[in-house]
């Protein structure tokens, strides 16, 4: 605005100066922690500036059993989390939008009532479910043909059981149903007219134009997936198994054992935040485009 | 949108919501089935076996002590989690577009904490407020045996409290930024050439105008508090001390992994279901009465 309060500026500006202490501190304290010894933590308590072991302790967690497997399920799981959901939510969206057939009801209401069922609140059966896919079809055939079944699939400690319970979205589905609706309608009118397809416009006309959504997107869903602790928790049991968000809660020292080596449990903690805050550094733009999409 | 904009064809718009569908029918649908069957019955610890008791689940649930505790916690919690993010996200938002220039550099380094799994945070927290090594540490040095979250109930709520309010904020902030910025700028300048300060247009223009979307992060907070709040807990208190932070989410995860009791933390299940679809009808109605008001 064009008038001036100095007061009301310094002040403000102490505030969010403040807040920024606030906001960074965990990240800088797990920062000055991962470069101490464990000794010097011992003796004079959590480290408030930054010493010289960062690469030895660093070094050392990652050699530590674990840690490169985490890291590694971490990035696989969140990568097919990111493909599927958006694929999925593209051609969900696609065929709630761009259809006369009433289907397209079926598609959009099916996969809003999703909101209603978070993970927490159905965590038990889910995991059941996972660890024998074919339990629905054995429960629906037994009720009504009496027949039994004798296959049986178990996704737990698999790729496929940490992302596929994952991967169906309903704020994905309705980010790119509020992309489509405001596509210009004489687009799909033109496409039709020359005698193209839905499938035709949708791979030559309408994903071309929705790269930044699945930029928005991908980057909200990485981020998500990368931090998600209910589900591996649940749906692992093999340490080799466990993501880095989930991995980290090992690194707590138990009641009984040796010392805690508190240096290293930040070190592992740095691990842990370290790929996500490179991907909000590098990718801001679409990530606050995709928090703001999911949000109108 | 035209019916002349839209593709004929039945079975091709099935087919292309097929996967989604599949996927929500087999991960989404079928375990709420199942845990709604589960809280009909009783069921023994691994599933294979159960009889039908009707409601005597939830009576059960309704007439345990923990329960009302654990809903206590949950309230406490969603009320101060869901008021500290609104609250600090929004003051932000409005110091940040006070600052036209130095505004870009904090709207950047304040949104980094987004990057941060609940379950990190929770086990960076953990080792800092930890009395002996911990930042608090020195509180006890002058008031001996002061702070001690693993031991005072309230203590550890108000850790738990602020981790969830830190892993919030920058979500709140940035749909809060956004929001400040579609307003017109005539608006601002008009109420400027009145004599109105940044205070009284924060709160006569700017609050009022961004309201629905105030309304929509703290809603969106609240579902989050009463469902996504699992990593905090289970690596900063593991529900303690003595359930104080035995938050409903956390209560179901721990009464039926833990304590294999299917059919009770089923109906908690249910009734925990029953209060997200609360919130969300409130924010639906809200939402479309906004909606029409506008139209």
């Amino acid at each position: 605005m064009v008038e001036r309060h100095p007061l009301l500026k310094a002040m403000t500006l102490t505030l969010l100066a403040l807040s920024l202490v606030f906001a960074l501190g965990p990240i800088y304290l797990a920062l000055c922690s991962a470069s101490a010894t464990s000794q010097q933590i011992l003796v004079h308590g959590l480290a408030l500036l930054p010493s010289s072991h960062l690469g030895e302790n660093l070094s050392a967690v990652l050699h530590r059993a674990d840690v490169g497997h985490m890291l590694l399920n971490s990035c696989v799981v969140s990568l097919i989390v990111v493909a599927g959901k958006l694929a999925l939510a593209s051609t969900s969206a696609f065929a709630a939008v761009y259809f006369r057939s009433r289907i397209r009801h079926i598609v959009f209401w099916g996969t809003f009532i999703t909101l209603l069922l978070p993970l927490e609140v159905r965590i038990v059966p889910t995991y059941a479910v996972a660890s024998d896919l074919f339990e629905p079809l054995h429960t629906l055939l037994l009720a009504m043909t009496g027949l039994q079944l004798h296959v049986s699939l178990n996704l737990l400690d698999s790729y496929a059981g940490l992302s596929l319970p994952l991967m169906a979205s309903a704020t994905g589905t309705f980010l790119f149903r509020q992309f489509y609706l405001t596509v210009p309608t004489e687009l799909s009118e033109a496409a039709r007219m020359d005698g193209a397809g839905p499938l035709r416009f949708f791979i030559d006309i309408l994903l071309p134009l929705s790269k930044a959504n699945f930029a928005a997107l991908g980057t909200i869903v990485f981020l998500t997936t990368w931090k998600d602790y209910m589900w591996p928790l649940v749906a692992t049991s093999r340490p080799e198994m466990r993501t880095m968000a989930l991995g980290i809660s090992t690194f707590l020292p138990t009641e009984t054992g040796q010392p805690p080596e508190w240096n290293l449990v930040m070190a592992a903690a740095l691990i842990a935040l370290a790929p996500p805050l490179v991907v909000i550094g590098l990718t801001q733009r679409w990530f606050v485009r995709g928090i703001t999409g999911v949000g109108k | 949108m035209k019916t002349s904009a839209r593709f004929h064809g039945r079975w091709t718009p099935f087919a292309l919501g097929l996967p989604q569908l599949a996927l929500i029918a087999l991960f989404f649908y079928w375990p709420t089935l199942k845990g709604l069957w589960w809280s009909f019955h009783l069921v023994c610890p691994f599933g294979h076996c159960s009889s039908f008791v009707g409601f005597d689940n939830y009576l059960r649930e309704l007439k345990d002590a923990n329960f009302y505790a654990s809903l206590f916690s949950t309230a406490v919690f969603s009320l101060f989690g869901v008021g500290a993010s609104v609250i600090v996200a929004l003051v932000l938002a409005w110091m940040v577009e006070l600052h036209q220039r130095s505004g870009r550099l904090f709207r950047y380094l304040l949104i980094w904490p987004y990057a941060v799994a609940g379950s990190v945070l929770g086990v960076i927290l953990r080792v800092a407020s930890s009395p002996s090594i911990g930042l608090m540490g020195y509180l006890n040095s002058v008031w001996p045996g002061f702070w001690q979250p693993h031991l005072n109930g309230t203590q550890a709520m108000t850790m738990v409290v602020f981790a969830f309010a830190w892993t919030q904020i920058p979500f709140d902030f940035i749909v809060l930024v956004a929001a400040l910025r579609s307003i017109p700028a005539d608006y601002m300048a008009a109420a400027a050439i009145d004599g109105a300060g940044p205070l009284r247009r924060f709160i006569d223009i700017q609050i009022p105008m961004i309201r629905p979307q105030l309304f929509f992060v703290a809603t969106m907070n609240l579902i989050d508090s009463i469902t996504n709040s699992f990593a905090i807990v289970d690596t900063m208190t593991q529900g303690g001390p003595g359930g104080a932070t035995n938050i409903l989410a956390y209560k179901i995860y721990r009464d039926g992994f833990i304590g294999l009791d299917l059919s009770g933390s089923s109906a908690l299940s249910i009734l925990l279901m029953l209060l997200v679809l609360a919130a969300s009808a409130v924010q639906f109605v809200v939402f479309e009465r906004q909606a029409k008001r506008e139209a």
